[in-house]
């Protein structure tokens, strides 16, 4: 079975980007525009897999990651931050707050890939 | 014949008895006269004999005032009250003197008056001069010794003198007196015998004349013996064959010249004694010249000793009275050259004060008695010594001179040689008597002067090294109170400095206790009342800052050192970021306190994060496109999209590499921010740089070896100490490094290693590739520099690698150098500092 993944992404360029890559890679991808847009997919439909962009407008990256990880749930749910903030207590803070990995923009796709399949496996 | 001659007779017997009557009358006047003339002669003896004993006690008196005043001299000198015992016992025989001068004068009231003058003096010397000035020594008074050498005390020798020699003056003229009366007495006596002889004598001649004119018979005889009388025969014997009248005549001529002759021969006896007496008054009249004179000379002594004595009381200075001394031992001793030995205290030796006309090198001399000296020394007497000849001779500034004799004069006082005056002749000269007469009195007179000066002199020792104690000790507290001074001067420029300063600023004594405070201080923290000590302020302080600001305690510790500096940045809690900093105020003994400076800080803060702010959102911003350019870009190189024609490869890939470039500027630039702004603090412990290096070469090896370059990593922990390091930095520093290797060198190799190297641990990145300039080499850290070289265009840095390096290494403690020739390669080595307490710096 086609594992299935959310992406919450604002900016679509990316969005799509992922997208394309994820279903060329053999995964069933959702988008969502933002945070909030994500959690209620994700209660609708929990998928294997949350990608979670850091800013975001309305709900950010680690509100949403917080707010996964307080849904008993969705708490199972593994989330992989993707951040231009490449600062260490930035990247420290996402962790804490409950994310398995996270991703440096900009990464190269074949980090994506390797990752994804790292937290799935 | 018979019975006429009795008529004869009997006229002649009345006559001849009136003529013997006559001529015994004159007898007895002439004996009597003579008594008389004896007894006055006697008389005049005796009181010449009592004149001159009266001379000779004035003398006594004068003498003995004389010693008084040198006692007194002696004691004001020295101190010494044994000098006292003279001056009483002198004092108690003046008093006797003229008490018996007075009686011995009683009926002359112009000596009366003279002696009672005298006594009068001597009093009042006694009361006003010399008991005041004892008195005045014993209480230590510093005047002490003025009256008696000012003119006061001289003045009264001078006016006793004058009495003196006045007193004697009029004994004298009274004993001449006496003498000449006596003279007359006897002149007037000679006279009267002889007129009186000569007279009896006529009458006797003209009696027997008329005698021998009456008578015819016998008479020849009498004439005769008339006539040997009248020829100056005295005793004369008349022929005593002759009868009757002229037998009796003849035997009472007989008779009566037998008398006269007797009478004659007494007088001339006794007149012979007159004349005797008169010779022996004579004698004595030179005799008493001869006393007058030498009581001048007595008195041209005492003058003399007066004139020693005072100059030697005129003087303390222990060079000057030995001048003194010497030069009068010189002149006594009419002296070719001296010297003078002052003896020390504490031992035998004698030190050469004062050279006169001898070796200038002589004074400072210390001399062992030996000889002579030692003689001197020992028997505190004189010493002559005479050479036979020229043989011995001394040095003097003009050459040897020979010595014929020598003359050392001890100075006696108290029992000890104090000094000794060494006279030297070159010629064998007789001493002067008056020398000889004088040395025992001046030299008792310089012993005293001598002592005097000597305990003066250490006096003064001990009273200059207290005065210059005292000099110091005053030098010291002007030194003391310039340095308050200055301090207080300067305290006031550093309180109107900081009152004036524009940063808040504190100043502490060194306490902590407040000096001041300025209004932008209290404009940050609040009034601050004043006085304040360090915890009333930082109570204050406490209140604008976070609970539990190590502010605080860094305070307090950096009050408690003296000399440490500090700083950092605080935020108040009303808004201000203040950057204090802090150090001791002065230096030394100097030092004021302790100033904190507070820099408000507020709007640089707030700027700051403006920056960070915008350098995070320039980053992100950035780096968002920057994931669609990539990420696009991946997709279509990897053919996802489909094929590719070979050029359109070629093109993507050097878009590919300038994407990654931009990549790695953005994240380079984000990192120099972080750095510089401090946010990127250092996570240490203790790491095996070998560890790291190894992992970090060999994810450059693929890379190197594709490139055809031997790429050596002589990298082993064994032996190498640890270091205090962030891993994470270390891996970045060490990075940077390999990759630049690997970038700059087309051929040849890169060669990585670590070493320690005493007290570091060294990162040794070597290379054959294109080198650096030397003028460039110190350059290469900086930001953006690029070395002017085609290939490092190719290469594609950000230009930040090696300052980012050079920063992190430094973060560490550590230092990074670069070896290298252009063309040849280059040679980084980045040393760490050993952490000595870590089990691997065994």
């Amino acid at each position: 079975m086609m594992k299935r993944l959310l992406v919450a992404e604002d900016d679509l360029d990316i969005a799509r980007l992922v997208q394309f890559q994820l279903q060329f890679s053999g995964y069933e991808v959702t988008l969502a525009p933002d945070g909030s847009e994500a959690l209620k997919i994700a209660r609708k439909e929990p998928p294997d897999l949350i990608l979670v962009d850091w800013m975001m407008p309305i709900m950010d990256g680690l509100q949403t990651v917080k707010a996964l990880k307080a849904d008993p749930a969705l708490r199972h749910i593994p989330v992989i931050l993707m951040t231009a903030r490449a600062q260490g207590h930035d990247i420290q803070a996402g962790m804490n707050a409950g994310a398995v990995a996270y991703l440096v923009k900009p990464f190269p796709l074949e980090q994506l890939i390797s990752t994804i399949r790292e937290v799935l496996a | 014949m018979k019975q006429s001659r009795y008529r004869w007779d009997q006229g002649w017997r009345v006559r001849m008895l009136g003529l013997l009557v006559f001529l015994l009358s004159i007898m007895v006047a002439l004996g009597f006269e003579l008594r008389l003339t004896f007894g006055s002669l006697k008389d005049v003896q005796d009181r010449a004999d009592l004149t001159r004993k009266r001379v000779v006690d004035m003398e006594k008196v004068t003498g003995a005032f004389a010693e008084m005043t040198s006692a007194v001299r002696g004691y004001i000198m020295s101190g010494n009250e044994t000098f006292l015992q003279p001056y009483y016992s002198a004092s108690a025989q003046v008093d006797a003197l003229l008490i018996g001068l007075n009686a011995a004068a009683e009926g002359d009231s112009e000596q009366v008056s003279r002696i009672r003058q005298i006594q009068g003096l001597v009093d009042t010397w006694r009361t006003d001069v010399s008991e005041k000035e004892i008195t005045a020594r014993r209480q230590g008074s510093p005047n002490a010794g003025m009256l008696v050498v000012n003119g006061t005390g001289l003045n009264f020798i001078g006016e006793i003198k004058n009495s003196a020699s006045a007193y004697i003056g009029g004994e004298q003229s009274k004993l001449r007196d006496e003498l000449e009366r006596s003279a007359r007495a006897t002149d007037n006596f000679v006279r009267i015998t002889w007129i009186s002889v000569g007279g009896a004598a006529v009458l006797a001649l003209a009696g027997f004349v008329v005698f021998a004119r009456s008578i015819t018979r016998g008479t020849g005889a009498l004439a005769a013996a008339a006539g040997r009388i009248a020829a100056g025969e005295r005793a004369v014997a008349v022929d005593s064959t002759l009868e009757g009248e002229l037998r009796e005549v003849a035997e009472a001529f007989s008779a009566m010249s037998m008398t006269l002759a007797a009478q004659e021969e007494e007088l001339q006896a006794q007149q012979e004694e007159l004349i005797a007496q008169n010779e022996e008054l004579l004698a004595q009249q030179e005799e008493l010249q001869a006393r007058t004179e030498a009581l001048e000379r007595q008195d041209m002594k005492v003058r003399r000793l007066n004139r020693i004595g005072d100059k030697l009381i005129g003087t303390l200075e222990i060079a000057d009275v030995c001048s003194l001394i010497l030069d009068e031992y010189l002149e006594l001793y009419k002296g070719t050259g001296g010297l003078m030995l002052v003896g020390d205290q504490h031992s035998e030796l004698l030190t050469v004060q004062t050279e006169r006309w001898l070796s200038p090198q002589w004074p400072g001399t210390k001399l062992k008695p030996a000889g002579p000296l030692a003689r001197c020394v020992e028997r505190q007497e004189v010493v002559v010594v005479r050479y036979p000849d020229v043989s011995h001779q001394v040095e003097t500034w003009q050459g040897a001179l020979p010595v014929m004799q020598e003359i050392y004069i001890p100075l006696v006082h108290g029992g000890r040689v104090a000094g000794v005056a060494l006279v030297v002749h070159s010629e064998g000269l007789a001493i002067p008597e008056e020398a000889e007469a004088l040395w025992s009195s001046v030299a008792r007179q310089a012993a005293v002067a001598l002592v005097a000066a000597i305990g003066h002199g250490e006096v003064r020792k001990g009273l200059q090294a207290l005065q210059e104690q005292a000099a110091q000790v005053e030098e010291l507290n002007a030194q003391l109170e310039e340095e308050r001074d200055r301090a207080s001067a300067q305290l006031d420029i550093y309180l109107s400095i900081v009152s004036t300063m524009r940063p808040g600023a504190w100043l502490t004594d060194t306490a902590g206790n407040l000096l001041v405070v300025n209004a932008t201080f209290q404009e940050f923290f609040g009034e601050i009342p004043v006085p304040a000590n360090l915890e009333a302020v930082l109570t204050r302080m406490a209140k604008h800052l976070p609970p539990g600001d190590p502010f605080i305690s860094g305070v307090r510790s950096l009050v408690q050192s003296i000399d440490r500096a500090g700083g950092g940045t605080i935020q108040l809690t009303n808004g201000y970021v203040l950057q204090w900093s802090s150090a001791p105020v002065g230096r030394g003994n100097g030092l004021v306190g302790r100033l904190f400076t507070f820099q408000d800080v507020t709007e640089l803060a707030k700027l700051d994060r403006l920056k960070s702010e915008f350098v995070n959102t320039v980053s992100h911003e950035l780096r968002t496109p920057l994931t669609s350019i990539m990420g696009y870009l991946s997709l279509v190189m990897n053919e996802q999209v489909g094929p590719l024609e070979p050029q359109q490869k070629e093109f993507l890939a050097v878009v590919k590499r300038n994407t990654d470039r931009l990549s790695n500027l953005i994240n380079d630039l984000l990192d120099v921010q972080r750095i510089e702004a401090g946010r990127m603090p250092l996570q240490c412990r203790p790491v095996q740089l070998a560890d790291v290096v190894t992992h970090v070469a060999e994810t450059f090896r693929v890379q190197a070896e594709a490139k055809g370059l031997a790429y050596k990593v002589e990298v082993d922990p064994t032996g190498i100490p640890l270091i205090s390091a962030d891993p994470d930095r270390l891996t970045q520093i060490a990075s940077n490094l390999v990759s630049n290797a690997v970038k700059y060198t087309r051929e040849g190799q890169v060669r990585v290693a670590v070493q320690q190297d005493h007290l570091s641990v060294q990162l040794i990145v070597e290379d054959s590739g294109v080198g650096v300039a030397p003028a460039d080499q110190k350059r290469i850290f900086e930001k953006f520099f690029r070395a002017d070289n085609k290939y490092a265009r190719e290469a594609g840095g950000t230009g930040l690698g090696l300052s980012i390096v050079k920063m992190l290494v430094e973060e560490h403690g550590g230092h990074i150098k670069v070896e290298s020739e252009l063309g040849k390669g280059s040679r980084f080595i980045v040393s760490f500092p050993l952490v000595l307490d870590s089990p691997g710096a065994d």
